[in-house]
């Protein structure tokens, strides 16, 4: 009696569990159906249909219009030739420039010089506030701020920096650094702040320097996270606006600069606005995948295969 | 406690940088909702024409049926006005958005707004006779036949348009008055030559430079209109008369004219309405119905040479032919001119900062001579809601001026555009009116509320509604309805707005032919309309590319021809071909 009494209380409590597992599976399954599944295969058969306008439905009479319509843009414009470039440019300032001082930045704060605690609340404040409000800041600094300041010492008006072709391109890219090294950084402290108390020691006792220890120790250790760094960085080479939707808008005419990133978000904003060109947006964003996906799947072979190792 | 502080003062930064950009907002409090009463929410968009017409029909609506009742144990009605976005960010929140019921928007496609179901249909609102307000003709009656033919569709009217948008040049007439710039009867050049054959006045041994101008004796010039007595007297009559202008102002240390650095698109989009007043209302329409004959296509070679090209029928299949069309290059050459000089503009503001919005724009062409270190501006290119707009600034004038100067001695006009050649003189202005603002009802307002809905609609557009919402945005509506003798005497801007207009061809920006109905934003976005390929370059802004890259008007021209070949047309529209295109 008293057996079967236990087997049922187990019984209800193994129901109980089960239900709990699935109702909290539910929700992420269901969002995964919906909005991962549902939506990109819709956005799959969307991209080979194109609107009927008597019928008012979408159909399969022409499946490769909306790829032709594309690479027939993209052989009209120029801008576009110039806006892959300008993205290149921009992820190679990244590789080049912002990740190199992101990690600089992380192992002296890793490191406790003096100062830290200042550095990190200054790296960290464009991550804590609106970019929206430091995008309205810069925007102000470059356009009025700073051409008043060299008026006022050399007699000269130099127009905005951002709305000046030579100097834009420069004032955007130290924009992403600023507003991109706090959040690198962060990441970057807690992976170092994971290496074991004891392994640095024994360098230190090994007679290494910091250089030595940033190779050999810290760079080794935090691999996995730079890795996953450069290899999401990889995914913007192509879609990176470089912060341009932010500071000009949906008002192409405006930047004088333009990313292919920015010009086919434009056009995904424009286009959306039409039932007709629907299919258009679907099939641009087919497109986008499949440059990025066999560029960041061999970069990541790449990377896998020339990661340091760590000594000893 | 060094840590503590450490949080302290990045904690007081993020707030001060985070809050302080909201100083200047001043948000008006929400009307409490009474609930003895009936609420229809209306939203508006809040640029340009503001929202002080609404309240006017608030204030007057809720008068007319504060003894009606539209739901059980409540008599009378409350209108609560929300904001609402411009149109094109509106069609992709309100299938989501069961208020506002009614909106007034701009900038919206109308058609995808009806297509998509989003809009419910007004037929009877816009064929109804609504004597119980005292009004005597239906909406549809005073509209337009352009506004007709596009408003219409196939299962009848879902919105109708609700202010009249026009963009050109605005002028301080003030300025003009105390700087002498107004031209003078018989020393103006286009007057001259069109009595004397086109003959140079220079030459003619009785016309010295010393007449070219009204000093306050005499009489003005005809203007563009040809005739004397009217409001365009005085304006520049022709392309080369605005040059003189421009020369006459930088001589009196006058800037002939300012826009925001912002927006370079400004010059863009007055051009168009100054290609709409060169070719009249046939040919510019074409740009828009794709249906009919095409009479003054040209090609100009690189020395600027213009060859006439035969008639040629357009229909969907060969719009990219319309690039072609001489008013646009004219135009280009027009601003060209102006551009190329920078005497006549503040290159600083205008071209090289993006934060110079409309705004500072604005605020620069009303305190300009009058506040300390502005410079006297004699025109801005703008659009109609600048009398709408410019209250602020004038407010800052009256002050400043202890009152001397207010809204009613500060006088602004807009100008009526200079023809290209002087044997244009004389012809009517074509006013190229924007077919993107629409009053429409939210087709999730509940079924009962519907009537009263339409009620709102039906009462926003009797004469009476229309007569108010001049006077108090100072703008017109793209129907026919008519101003006392006098109405409006104490409102320069909205008078002589109002005697442009009549005096004008109007024309909609908009057609029904379904290639124009499914892809309009490409048909009335002003990047798309100068859209130009110069050898491998692409450019979308004339201002810019002749400012910055130095592009002359006939390579802008010529680059227009070439960026709309016959396969990128066909790409884009070739399933709009069965509409009008005879088949084989």
């Amino acid at each position: 009696m008293i057996n079967a009494k236990k087997h049922v209380t187990m019984n209800q409590k193994l129901r109980g569990d089960r239900i709990f597992y699935w109702a909290f599976l539910a929700y992420p399954i269901i969002h995964f159906l919906i909005f991962y599944l549902y939506v990109n295969f819709d956005s799959f058969v969307l991209a080979f249909q194109r609107y009927d306008i008597e019928s008012k439905t979408y159909n399969f009479s022409d499946p490769w219009y909306n790829f032709n319509r594309f690479f027939n843009e993209f052989n009209k414009n120029s801008v576009l030739i110039d806006g892959i470039i300008m993205n290149f440019v921009n992820y190679a300032f990244r590789l080049v420039v912002i990740i190199p001082f992101t990690l600089y930045m992380s192992f002296i704060l890793y490191k406790k010089i003096p100062g830290t605690d200042f550095f990190r609340i200054m790296l960290y404040l464009p991550m804590m506030i609106s970019s929206t409000v430091w995008v309205l800041l810069y925007e102000y600094a470059a356009e009025n701020m700073i051409p008043e300041v060299i008026r006022s010492i050399t007699g000269q008006s130099i127009g905005g920096l951002l709305s000046n072709d030579s100097t834009a391109m420069g004032m955007l890219l130290y924009f992403q650094m600023w507003y991109s090294v706090g959040g690198g950084t962060l990441m970057y402290i807690s992976a170092m702040s994971g290496i074991p108390e004891e392994q640095v020691e024994a360098m230190k006792m090994d007679g290494a320097g910091s250089i030595r220890e940033f190779v050999h120790l810290t760079l080794p250790s935090i691999w996995p996270m730079f890795m996953l760094f450069l290899w999401t960085g990889v995914a913007q080479i192509i879609t990176s606006d470089m912060s341009l939707y932010t500071f000009y808008g949906d008002d192409e005419a405006s930047a004088p600069i333009t990313t292919f990133g920015y010009w086919l978000s434009i056009r995904k904003i424009r286009a959306a606005q039409n039932v007709f060109d629907l299919p258009y947006v679907a099939a641009m964003g087919m497109i986008e995948s499949a440059i990025i996906l066999p560029l960041m799947f061999s970069v990541k072979k790449i990377l896998s295969k020339i990661g340091p190792k760590t000594e000893g | 406690m060094k840590k503590l502080a450490t949080i302290f003062i990045a904690l007081l930064v993020a707030v001060i940088t985070t809050f302080g950009g909201l100083i200047g907002c001043n948000r008006e409090e929400a009307e409490e909702i009474d609930y003895n009463k009936t609420q229809l929410y209306v939203g508006v968009y809040n640029a340009g024409y503001g929202t002080e017409y609404v309240k006017d029909l608030k204030t007057r609506f809720e008068a007319e049926y504060e003894n009606e009742s539209f739901e059980d144990g409540k008599t009378g009605v409350q209108i609560m006005i929300r904001d609402v976005e411009q149109g094109g960010v509106f069609l992709g929140q309100i299938n989501n958005l069961t208020i506002p019921e009614v909106f007034f928007t701009s900038n919206a496609d109308y058609y995808q707004f009806y297509d998509r179901g989003y809009i419910l249909n007004i037929d009877d609102v816009v064929t109804e006779n609504a004597t119980a307000y005292g009004d005597n003709g239906t909406i549809e009656s005073r509209m337009t036949e352009d506004a007709k033919n596009f408003f219409e569709t196939d299962d009848g009217y879902f919105a109708v348009p609700y202010v009249t948008s026009y963009e050109g040049i605005v002028m301080n007439v003030n300025v003009w008055e105390e700087e002498a710039l107004y031209f003078a009867k018989g020393g103006a050049p286009s007057e001259y030559q069109r009595t004397n054959a086109n003959c140079d006045p220079a030459l003619s041994g009785e016309w010295s430079e010393d007449l070219l101008y009204f000093t306050g004796t005499g009489a003005k010039s005809a203007g563009p209109d040809g005739k004397y007595n009217t409001y365009d007297d005085g304006q520049p009559a022709t392309y080369e008369e605005f040059l003189l202008f421009c020369d006459n102002c930088y001589a009196n240390g006058v800037q002939a004219f300012h826009w925001a650095g912002r927006w370079p698109q400004t010059i863009s989009k007055v051009g168009i309405s100054m290609v709409a007043d060169f070719e009249g209302i046939d040919q510019m329409k074409l740009n828009y119905t794709y249906d009919g004959t095409a009479k003054d296509l040209i090609e100009v070679d690189d020395s600027g040479n213009i060859t006439r090209l035969p008639e040629q029928k357009i229909d969907n299949s060969n719009g990219y032919l319309l690039a072609k069309q001489e008013g646009k290059y004219q135009v280009l050459k027009f601003w060209y001119d102006l551009l190329h000089s920078q005497n006549y503009f503040d290159a600083n503001t205008s071209l090289n900062t993006k934060t110079h919005d409309s705004t500072d724009a604005t605020d620069d062409f009303v305190t300009g001579g009058i506040l300390t270190g502005k410079k006297k501006i004699a025109t801005l290119l703008d659009g109609t809601w600048f009398w709408n707009e410019c209250q602020p600034a004038i407010d800052v004038v009256r002050e400043s001026t202890n009152g001397r100067l207010n809204k009613d001695n500060m006088k602004f006009q807009m100008m009526s555009f200079p023809k290209a050649t002087v044997d244009k003189v004389g012809e009517p202005m074509t006013m190229r009116i924007d077919g993107t603002s629409i009053c429409a009802i939210n087709a999730k307002t509940p079924t009962w509320k519907v009537d009263l809905a339409k009620k709102f609609v039906r009462f926003a557009f009797t004469n009476e509604s229309n007569l108010k919402f001049t006077e108090i945005t100072s703008c017109l509506r793209d129907f026919d309805y008519t101003a006392p003798t006098g109405y409006l005497n104490n409102n320069y801007f909205a008078k002589t707005l109002y005697q442009m207009s009549n005096a004008a061809d109007r024309m909609l920006c908009a057609s029904d032919n379904p290639m124009y109905l499914y892809n309009a934003v490409n048909f009335y976005n002003s990047e798309i309309f100068w859209s130009s390929q110069v050898g491998g370059t692409f450019y979308n802004v004339p201002c810019t590319a002749m400012t910055k890259e130095g592009e002359s008007a006939t390579n802008y021209f010529n680059g227009m021809k070439n960026y709309r070949t016959k396969s990128y047309w066909d790409t884009l529209y070739k399933d709009f071909y069965y509409y009008n295109v005879p088949q084989d």
